[in-house]
């Protein structure tokens, strides 16, 4: 599809919607669903929770190396459908993504169908209705379906994420036209995620996976912490995941149920990232035979000095563990691209400081 | 050096980094997951497109 990633300074079009969005789609500035019109009263509107000037460049996207400024994110927003209060969401997440350890560039354009899986936490997932329960990573939610949309429209519209052209996902995903979530800290019986990682409870904290979308592990028949930990190190040995060989960190998903089990039990946090790293094995025996004579397998043997099998993990501590989700007897992992890293950035003005509230002072 | 399933991306990256006429070799996609003969038979015109781009019979 011919795409114009160069945009024009103010378009005028037909008063007409049809027209608007057949001009939209024809640029290649879509993700095939229809958009709202960027008017210039909306972007307007839709900075005035920043302190960001409108030309501010807050990241530099890639592939394209695109400048994303804080004008060209908040079309992009209103383009998503979001709310102006979403914004400071938006933009940490852009952020995040442009850090050097997210390997931007290469999960823009990769073969692999990863996602920006976004989470959100501390105060402001409340306050801005960020679902964090039943039907979490679904429909439903103007504030997740929304921020999660806009930051793929600002990664294609002004990094040059465009699908066949920058974009080289063989099959993609569903969680690329949105990803984006609040962990369930009412019910989390550990520490939540940015807490765990050393920021304060009341901090508003983005992170962001580039991960496929959400894999289910139902168990409704384990009674027992160990029973459910069993079934999901089963779950997590996958071949044809790019953390097999222990690259990358990917994301396990407690329901709220399996974590109360799992807590009950006495499991901590970092016992059950444990329990994973200890079995969450691929033995090699079972690779394919291809794999098995391939000088990749050689090398892999080499650095881990395993020849009988494969860890999901790298370290016992690159499990990132959330609670998230409604009642029912599930959990979900999310494997990563692998050659990326999970980043935490804490939602803050262009001065720095924290933003506690979008609408306090 | 690209693959012809990912020259789009190459010269898209090539603009963005400051290169917006790099000479690049394209070579029949794809290169991963074929037998190392074919990888091999796709050495001579590669190794050709090379020379050539560099001025070197």
């Amino acid at each position: 599809m011919a795409v114009n990633l160069d945009f024009p300074p103010i378009v005028e079009l037909d008063d007409s919607l049809d027209a608007i969005q057949d001009f939209f789609e024809t640029q290649g500035w879509t993700d095939g669903l229809p958009i709202v019109p960027p008017t210039r009263p909306r972007v307007q509107e839709m900075m005035k929770h920043l302190d960001y000037a409108p030309n501010d460049i807050v990241a530099r996207l890639g592939p394209r190396n695109g400048e994303a400024t804080l004008l060209r994110i908040a079309t992009n927003a209103v383009m998503a459908g979001c709310r102006p209060e979403y914004l400071p969401v938006v933009v940490t997440a852009l952020q995040a993504v442009a850090e050097e350890p997210f390997n931007l560039n290469g999960i823009q354009s990769t073969t692999h169908p990863c996602a920006v899986f976004m989470l959100v936490n501390g105060p402001i997932a409340h306050e801005l209705g960020i679902n964090s329960g039943p039907n979490v990573f679904g429909q439903g939610w103007r504030a997740n379906t929304s921020i999660g949309r806009a930051v793929r429209l600002a990664l294609t519209n002004i990094g040059g994420g465009t699908p066949g052209d920058g974009d080289r996902a063989t099959h993609g995903t569903p969680a690329k036209i949105s990803f984006c979530a609040a962990e369930n800290e009412a019910e989390n019986p550990w520490q939540p995620l940015h807490v765990e990682h050393g920021f304060q409870p009341d901090d508003n904290v983005v992170t962001v996976v580039a991960c496929e979308g959400p894999h289910n592990i139902n168990d409704h028949g384990s009674i027992s912490g160990l029973g459910i930990l069993t079934t999901i190190a089963m779950s997590m040995r996958q071949a044809g995941s790019n953390n097999i060989g222990g690259h990358g960190e990917p994301v396990l998903v407690f329901g709220p149920e399996h974590a109360a089990q799992v807590a009950r039990d006495g499991y901590s946090k970092d016992d059950v990232k444990r329990f994973v790293y200890e079995h969450a094995l691929f033995r090699v025996a079972e690779w394919s035979p291809d794999w098995q004579q391939s000088e990749r397998f050689t090398r892999l043997k080499e650095e881990t000095g395993q020849a009988e099998f494969s860890r999901v993990l790298e370290r016992w501590q690159d499990l990132d563990v959330i609670v998230a989700g409604g009642p029912g007897k599930h959990s979900a992992w999310m494997p990563t691209f692998g050659g990326t890293g999970t980043v935490m950035r804490r939602i803050e003005r262009a001065d720095g400081s924290p933003v506690r509230s979008v609408f306090k002072p | 050096m690209a693959s012809s399933a990912f020259i789009q991306l190459a010269r898209l990256q090539a603009r963005a980094m400051g290169y917006p006429d790099l000479r690049i070799v394209v070579i029949e996609h794809p290169l991963g997951g074929i037998e190392p003969d074919e990888v091999l038979a796709k050495v001579p015109d590669a190794a050709a497109a090379v020379s050539s781009l560099m001025g070197v019979d």
